[in-house]
């Protein structure tokens, strides 16, 4: 029993350990004093942090990502919401039809998407435009917030909403008083889901950016192909800190274990 | 009720699909609209012009209509059937082996008390979402020769002189493998949350050790769950680009690379539409394989 | 006439009959219970009292206001759903107030009305926690308040105390039936369970397939069972097969057994069912003799302390007898006893 016991931990440890390595050592990598990769680090420093936000391209690359995050996650969730709504008040193929739709894009590998997008956006005559990259993101993502705002949906016992109408409320007032602050909690979920995406996705941005508009990861590669520097270690080490904060907010503040499909038993 | 309304109850019962599924809804909720409007012109347009695209005869820098088949025939070249063939071997590998690791590893989590299993998950999610870039460029540290784990191995004395470890196609095997990890975690956890713990704790009261009552319990009642997680984790690797580009050697380009390679840099966007057609099919046709193995599953998502 | 009136109600979920041939008069202040089996139709007759399903035929009048077509926000009635249905995302102050909300009435006001109420169903300085920080009683108070906040006109409730463990359960339908008395308001309770019908309710409606057995003051039913399905729901009740003599006396395990009437369409040698319930029967050793008595052999003994339980078997008729520990008959498993039925007691029914 004590042999299992020991093994056991012995293998979540390591898992752990193998999956969080690579993010340590580029942690301790964007640490050095020199510009040079060392690990563990020669002389410990924080200048290549700020010079994240010092030097021009990487500035304009990081707030590109950031309008791209927040703008896709809009346009995700506007699309997500009714669709959600729609097939839990009315399960017709129509709302079924579209629910599917909305779960292909993030079941396709995302390089075929970013082809289509990209040859649309040559037809259209609308290249490497930053509102390309916001659509495709937001059409690209619209998966999770869908899923999402589907499950907490799901959770309203219809009790619920026949005690409101008991109570004298119509199906327009059921919606802002009921449905709407309590699906809210999977809508941020879903947003918070939208953005670190966003914020993280390569393909997409790379081939409707077109040089012209330059997200964060595409400057990340773009360097690394022109030599290392400690400053894409401290954009990586950014970027999972950020990641880090949003998904631990979700997780306060929502049933996380709920949210990626943890059955939870009724009391 | 009133006769009208009875009567136009019964219309709608024998009326036509369309106007019942579609029209009356539609009427009844025409917010319905946007959605419809915004997945159909930036996502299923895309899709009908690349197929016509596909056909288009190509130009000098850029392609003209046309109706020829001409990139479709080249499938049958060795440059489309060694990619291919590549791709598919580290897709098979990658998600064969995330998989082994994620099984137990889920499992373990799933069994985890509340708070130790919401960070497992925050911890997973973080590494899922992180950037195919800083994923590859991490590892790519990882196995380089000044910092990783080369240099390590020089220390200990195994071997003589450090060398980078990648690119190679160990390299690229782990680094498609490692990214799947969480992925598939996250597909396994709704059925592992799922698992009576009853079960395993009756399989040892008849005598099954804890090894032999997961071998003989658990993966048995996950198997079409695993073989879900194996197909989708393929599906995901055949469209891994960063990753090999950044740790595979060039005999390691997979089909990703290949599409935007021809689309970006070759300007061949016609055989490149074909491409992502022929791909497109492959993928539609292994997710109707999971959604049928997911079906009538008694541990599966519902 | 002031009260709820149920004319010729039927409702259909496509081939499914779920009540039907309701005809049902609820005067004003009263308590009633639709009490049956699961499946009998008696949630879909509240729900369409609410309004939250619209009858297939038949109208539904209030004060002599048609309420049939009226849309569910709009009949002003106070609800408590089997689940509680409380609002998890509103405080329990603004769960109780929702109704208020709905209608514009401000902040303030609210507030002293929750606290009104709360005071009423005996939980005060609440307001403010949330619905989670609740034990399952305290739920069940703030869903009573909830629905009286408006001082409705009907207070319906569906299987309102089946979350709330046994012991808590009896003395919610206590506290239930004196707030409604203190209220005076026209109540209709669903439940499966007779004896919370009969605790709380001036009339009880039995249902089951979709109509109504037998309606009427809870006792009345009791003693006076019209069928052997109701005789059998509420309460327990010995039915045992027996055959029809001449005038009113059946024979029972080929013994005459005189009874107080027969249901008249019944003609001699036609079977029957005698409903007689245990607390009627008596059991004496079997020196004894006397009119009405069967001759049986005890089989079992249960002996609970409050009450005691004799099971007799008569030619094949299982029998029981109940008793106080006061009155327990000297009897013991395996011996030979005499079986008294008064004619009083014995109902005489359609096999």
């Amino acid at each position: 029993m004590n042999l299992v016991r020991w093994s056991k931990a012995a293998f979540i440890t390591a898992m752990f350990g193998m999956l969080a390595a690579p993010l340590l050592i580029v942690a301790g990598v964007s640490l050095n004093a020199k510009k040079l990769m060392f690990f563990p680090p020669k002389g410990l420093s924080l200048q290549w942090y700020p010079a994240v936000f010092e030097t021009n391209q990487w500035l304009e690359a990081l707030t590109t990502s950031v309008i791209v995050a927040i703008t896709a996650g809009i346009i995700a969730i506007s699309i997500a919401l009714p669709i959600a709504y729609f097939l839990w008040r009315h399960k017709v193929l129509y709302a079924k039809a579209l629910f599917l739709a909305g779960i292909v894009p993030f079941a396709l590998p995302p390089v075929i998407t970013a082809l289509g997008m990209l040859i649309f956006w040559v037809e259209v005559g609308h290249v490497g435009q930053i509102w390309n990259i916001m659509i495709g993101h937001g059409v690209f993502l619209v998966t999770l917030p869908l899923v999402m705002i589907s499950l907490g949906l799901e959770s309203i016992d219809d009790e619920i909403l026949e005690a409101a109408r008991t109570m004298g409320a119509d199906s327009r007032r059921i919606f802002t008083t009921i449905v709407f602050p309590m699906v809210l909690p999977y809508m941020v979920a879903g947003y918070a889901f939208v953005i670190v995406l966003s914020m993280n996705e390569y393909i997409i941005s790379y081939f409707l950016g077109q040089h012209a508009t330059i997200t964060l990861p595409v400057q990340l590669l773009a360097s690394l192909r022109s030599g290392y520097s400690p400053i894409i270690a401290a954009a990586s080490v950014m970027f999972i800190l950020f990641a880090v904060v949003i998904f631990s907010l979700v997780a306060r503040f929502g049933d996380l274990p709920k949210l990626l499909g943890a059955w939870t038993p009724k009391e | 009720m009133s006769d009208a309304a009875v009567n136009r109850r019964q219309e709608d019962a024998v009326g036509p699909v369309w106007r019942e599924q579609f029209l009356l809804p539609l009427k009844r909720f025409p917010i319905g609209l946007y959605p419809t409007f915004m997945m159909s012109v930036f996502f299923l347009i895309p899709f009908i012009i690349m197929l016509v695209v596909s056909f288009a005869t190509r130009t000098e820098s850029t392609y003209e209509p046309g109706f020829e088949f001409t990139h479709y025939a080249r499938f049958f070249s060795p440059l489309f059937t060694t990619h291919l063939l590549v791709s598919v071997q580290f897709s098979v590998l990658a998600s064969i082996l995330s998989v082994m690791a994620a099984v137990p590893f889920t499992y373990f989590i799933s069994r985890f008390r509340r708070r130790p299993q919401v960070i497992a998950l925050v911890f997973l999610l973080c590494v899922l979402t992180l950037s195919e870039v800083i994923v590859a460029y991490s590892l790519s540290v990882v196995m380089s020769r000044s910092s990783g784990l080369p240099s390590f191995v020089e220390w200990l004395g195994l071997i003589d002189r450090a060398r980078s470890w990648y690119p190679g196609y160990l390299a690229n095997l782990f680094g498609l493998s490692f990214f799947n990890i969480p992925f598939a975690v996250l597909i396994l956890f709704p059925s592992c949350t799922r698992l009576d713990r009853e079960l395993t704790e009756a399989a040892q009261t008849m005598g099954a050790s804890p090894f032999k009552s997961f071998l003989t319990i658990v993966l048995p009642l996950l198997d079409r769950t695993i073989m879900a997680a194996l197909v989708l984790l393929f599906v995901f690797t055949m469209g891994a680009f960063v990753t090999p580009t950044w740790l595979g050697r060039p005999e390691d380009t997979m089909m990703a690379q290949l599409i935007a390679n021809q689309a970006l840099n070759r300007g061949n966007i016609p055989f490149a539409a074909a491409l992502s057609m022929f791909f497109m099919a492959v993928t539609i046709i292994l997710s109707l394989i999971t959604v049928r193995l997911r079906r009538g599953d008694p541990v599966g998502q519902t | 006439m002031s009260g709820l009136l149920l004319s010729n109600i039927s409702k259909k979920f496509g081939s499914v009959t779920a009540v039907t041939d309701i005809n049902l008069e609820i005067p004003e202040g009263r308590f009633v219970s639709f009490l049956g089996p699961s499946g009998c139709g008696k949630t879909t007759l509240l729900r369409l009292i609410a309004g939250l399903e619209t009858a297939t035929t038949g109208r539904i009048m209030l004060d002599n206001e048609d309420l049939t077509d009226r849309p569910t926000h709009n009949r002003n009635i106070g609800m408590v759903f089997q689940s509680l249905a409380l609002f998890p995302h509103l405080s329990v102050g603004e769960n109780i107030t929702y109704s208020q909300r709905i209608r514009g009435v401000g902040k303030a006001a609210r507030r002293r009305r929750a606290e009104e109420l709360l005071e009423l169903v005996r939980l005060p300085g609440v307001a403010d926690r949330n619905i989670a920080q609740l034990s399952g009683g305290q739920r069940q108070r703030v869903a009573i308040a909830r629905a009286l906040n408006l001082e409705p006109k009907l207070f319906l409730l569906d299987e309102p105390l089946s979350a709330l463990d046994a012991k808590l359960r009896e003395d919610m339908q206590v506290e239930l039936r004196m707030l409604q008395e203190r209220l005076a308001i026209t109540t209709v309770v669903v439940t499966h369970d007779q004896r919370e019908a009969m605790t709380m309710s001036d009339e009880v409606v039995v249902m089951s397939t979709a109509r109504i057995q037998q309606m009427g003051p809870p006792l009345e039913i009791y003693r006076n069972p019209a069928s052997a399905f109701v005789a059998e729901f509420i309460g327990t009740s010995n039915l045992i097969k027996a055959r029809l003599d001449t005038g009113s006396t059946v024979v029972i395990a080929g013994r005459p057994c005189r009874t107080e009437g027969v249901p008249d369409q019944l003609g001699a040698g036609s079977s029957v069912i005698v409903s007689i319930r245990p607390e009627d029967v008596h059991v004496y050793p079997e020196s004894r003799d006397g009119a009405n008595q069967l001759d049986g052999v005890v089989t079992f003994v249960r002996d609970v302390g409050a009450s005691v339980e004799t099971f007799v078997e008569c030619d094949g008729l299982q029998i029981i007898a109940m008793a106080t520990p006061k009155e327990r008959p000297d009897v013991h498993k395996g011996e030979k006893v005499k079986v008294e039925l008064p004619a009083e007691s014995c109902v005489v029914l359609k096999a």
